[in-house]
């Protein structure tokens, strides 16, 4: 029972999410529709909190063992709870203008800096590939330069072609990899869905207990 | 130089962030605790704002006492912290697992199989339009080359091999144009920071 019930829970939400998507009309399925998402959506936020709980654990642990650069641990710790402090019980809404400020001036440029990192990263994983030297190798980083010369007018100096290349290349052998690619992947989420719901596939379970 | 605060505390972490270019260091170490921290926070912040404090108006002011359940199958998670009650919050997954199996079937099932495949089917001969033409044969058989290539019930060997040839060359093009694209969003915001640290910090450019 520990099991079989859980499964008939999850059944019957995909079920009822399948039958009133697919069958629409009157307005109570409709209602049924959006209540359902609604439960999806508040289950899903009542559980953020495990995000802390477990960074908690993890930057607890590395303290009080005083592990490698358990300092950091603690700035962390700090900065997680003291803005969860500050959001709910200072700011206490999300029009409030110090939390505007503390997600434009250090949120928004933190993000910005982490991902503009992985420009350098990418570089070297270009070179990397570029050292492979076979055809497919080369195939990939050709299609890479012109579409990276196709984005910036030096592209367009070289010659007037290149945009034109890159677009061609966006819209038509771009397309049909990802859709290729697309359609298996639906293929495999469709069949991993149907074991889920059946109760074939366990895995989300955990343990054996 | 900028004297607004918020300047200097963003130019520092910025520094710092991109510091990890050169070597792992204190400082890199420093903003990318800190990073985590934040942006942990913030979520949870973000999320009481959008509906853990409004389930509550739902509940008492509105009287839509059904909400106390989604509220209950969330809260189950923690459950799994409890010596001997792990087990209940199998239910909670069960909930979740369960209506994004639905989602996928009911949802990704059109927009992921349907529409893809209704879009591929084209005309291979467009009488008067070469390029359209071309470019309808070059969809078609790179999308099923493409799919033939995950066929992994099939030998490939001979004509078989050919096609599953012709599917790499196809996904080659489409990631070099995924990788492209990525580096400039990425130059992009690169060029962001530098402009923000020569010209919002050091003000030595407009």
């Amino acid at each position: 029972m520990k099991k079989e019930l859980p499964i008939a829970l999850g059944l019957v939400a995909g079920l009822i999410w399948i039958i009133t998507t697919y069958f629409t009309g009157p307005r109570w399925v409709e209602t049924v529709h959006q209540e359902l998402s609604k439960w999806y959506q508040l289950a899903g936020a009542y559980m953020v909190m495990v995000g802390v709980v477990n960074l908690t654990r993890v930057h607890g642990h590395r303290i009080t063992q005083k592990k490698k650069d358990w300092m950091y641990s603690i700035v962390a710790l700090v900065c997680m709870f003291g803005i969860m402090i500050f959001g709910i019980f200072i700011a206490k809404d999300s029009n409030n203008p110090g939390w505007k400020t503390f997600y434009s001036q250090i949120i928004a440029p933190m993000n910005a800096t982490v991902y503009s990192t992985l420009v350098f990263y990418i570089a070297s994983a270009a070179y990397r590939a570029f050292r492979i030297r076979n055809s497919q190798a080369t195939i990939l980083l050709v299609s890479a330069l012109i579409m990276m010369l196709g984005r910036v007018p030096l592209g367009a100096m070289i010659s007037p072609v290149i945009p034109q290349l890159a677009d061609w290349i966006l819209n038509v052998p771009n397309v049909a990899g990802m859709r290729g690619i697309q359609i298996g992947a639906a293929f495999g989420g469709i069949a991993t869905a149907l074991r889920v719901l059946v109760g074939i596939e366990r895995g989300y379970m955990g343990g054996t207990e | 130089m900028s004297t607004n605060p918020w300047v200097w505390i963003q130019a520092f972490l910025t520094l710092a962030l991109f510091s990890i270019i050169f070597v792992d260091n204190g400082f890199y170490k420093f903003a990318e605790h800190a990073y985590v921290g934040l942006y942990a926070g913030y979520t949870v912040v973000v999320t009481w704002f959008s509906y853990i404090r409004p389930s509550s108006q739902w509940i008492f002011r509105d009287h839509k006492y059904h909400y106390i359940i989604p509220i209950i199958i969330g809260l189950l998670i923690y459950t799994r912290y409890i010596k001997g009650w792990a087990w209940v919050s199998r239910y909670n997954m069960a909930f979740m697992v369960g209506v994004g199996a639905g989602f996928v079937l009911a949802r990704d099932f059109k927009s992921l199989l349907l529409d893809q495949v209704r879009a591929t089917f084209k005309p291979l001969f467009v009488s008067g339009s070469l390029l359209t033409t071309i470019n309808n044969i070059v969809l078609v058989v790179g999308v099923v080359s493409v799919m033939w290539y995950f066929l992994f019930t099939v030998e490939k060997k001979g004509t078989a091999g050919t096609i599953s040839s012709i599917g790499r060359v196809v996904m080659m093009v489409a990631f070099g144009s995924a990788f492209g694209n990525t580096v400039m969003a990425r130059v992009s915001l690169f060029l962001g920071r530098l402009q923000f640290l020569l010209g919002d910090w050091l003000k030595l450019i407009q």
